[in-house]
């Protein structure tokens, strides 16, 4: 397996679903920066602990799939599935999450984070049903 | 039996990240909306990678008039793409205006595609509707660390 696509497997599977946070020291290089899974927001490595601290226990059991990788130069790119359930209700949680990283030699040094944060939060409870047409047709939530 | 979705196309007229900039450039960026069914043909569900979430090319003018319903002067600047094969992922930075507050809208895509004989075959687009939402104040400042904090928008 890739040394790159390695990396990220770990990511998922020590940090987000074993909840292992000290495992991020393995993953990033000194300086790296994470943006896109809250918006613009940049997160350190130390940072990225306190969100996986505070968003796992909205959660049951995690699982995660990559249906597809590929690797460039420096860069890799991931299609990476979610699978969880609402710990409040037990709806089913399944998104789907971009990344695209830069790597200094085995570890991550710049993150791109995209996830289909509108769904989940939609599948939590926490934004109304179909959100997405509920709010291309101009309702404000607020 | 191979994996049809890991066959290489080795003799691509021009890399997939190509057409996709063409995409860009030519549709949600000046708008003709009459060239969308120039960049796609779709592959049959059975050689995609995920059926159900790869984009109808129908529903792509669709899309983009809700969009330009909100926002205009659309901007899209290839942060980083990478060929692979057939195969292209590309991370996107898209500009535009509030047509409601005419103030400016920035937010974030990331898309995965595959081209077969120079069109786009499937794609899979994760627009950051978050914080697009929350620029055009219809979710509030700081959408995300509410909802992660458990905040109920609804």
């Amino acid at each position: 397996m890739p040394q790159k696509l390695k990396t990220l497997q770990t990511y998922y599977e020590e940090l987000w679903v074993k909840g292992n946070l000290d495992v991020l020291d393995r993953l990033f290089a000194p300086g790296a920066r994470t943006r896109g899974i809250m918006g613009d927001t940049a997160f350190d490595a130390e940072e990225l602990k306190e969100l996986v601290a505070m968003v796992r226990p909205l959660l049951g059991p995690i699982s995660f799939s990559i249906p597809k990788m590929m690797v460039q130069d420096d860069w890799l790119s991931a299609l990476v599935e979610i699978k969880s359930h609402a710990i409040d209700n037990g709806t089913p949680i399944n998104v789907f999450n971009q990344v695209m990283a830069r790597f200094d030699e085995d570890r991550m040094i710049e993150i791109y984070s995209n996830l289909d944060g509108l769904t989940f939060f939609e599948q939590l409870g926490l934004l109304p049903d179909n959100a997405m047409a509920v709010m291309l047709g101009g309702t404000r939530l607020r | 039996m191979a994996d049809i979705r890991t066959l290489v196309d080795v003799d691509l007229i021009e890399p997939t990240s190509t057409i996709l900039r063409r995409f860009y450039t030519d549709v949600w960026e000046h708008l003709h909306y009459d060239r969308i069914p120039d960049y796609f043909r779709p592959d049959l569900p059975d050689n995609m990678l995920i059926p159900d979430r790869a984009v109808d090319p129908e529903e792509v003018r669709e899309w983009m008039q809700i969009l330009d319903a909100l926002v205009r002067d659309k901007k899209v600047t290839f942060i980083h793409s990478i060929d692979d094969g057939n195969w292209c992922s590309a991370f996107l930075k898209i500009s535009c205006v509030s047509r409601a507050t005419n103030k400016p809208v920035t937010t974030y895509q990331q898309i995965l595609c595959r081209q077969k004989d120079g069109l786009l075959s499937e794609s899979y687009p994760q627009f950051d509707l978050l914080r697009f939402f929350e620029q055009l104040d219809q979710l509030p400042e700081s959408a995300y660390e509410l909802l992660m904090s458990g905040t109920v928008l609804r």
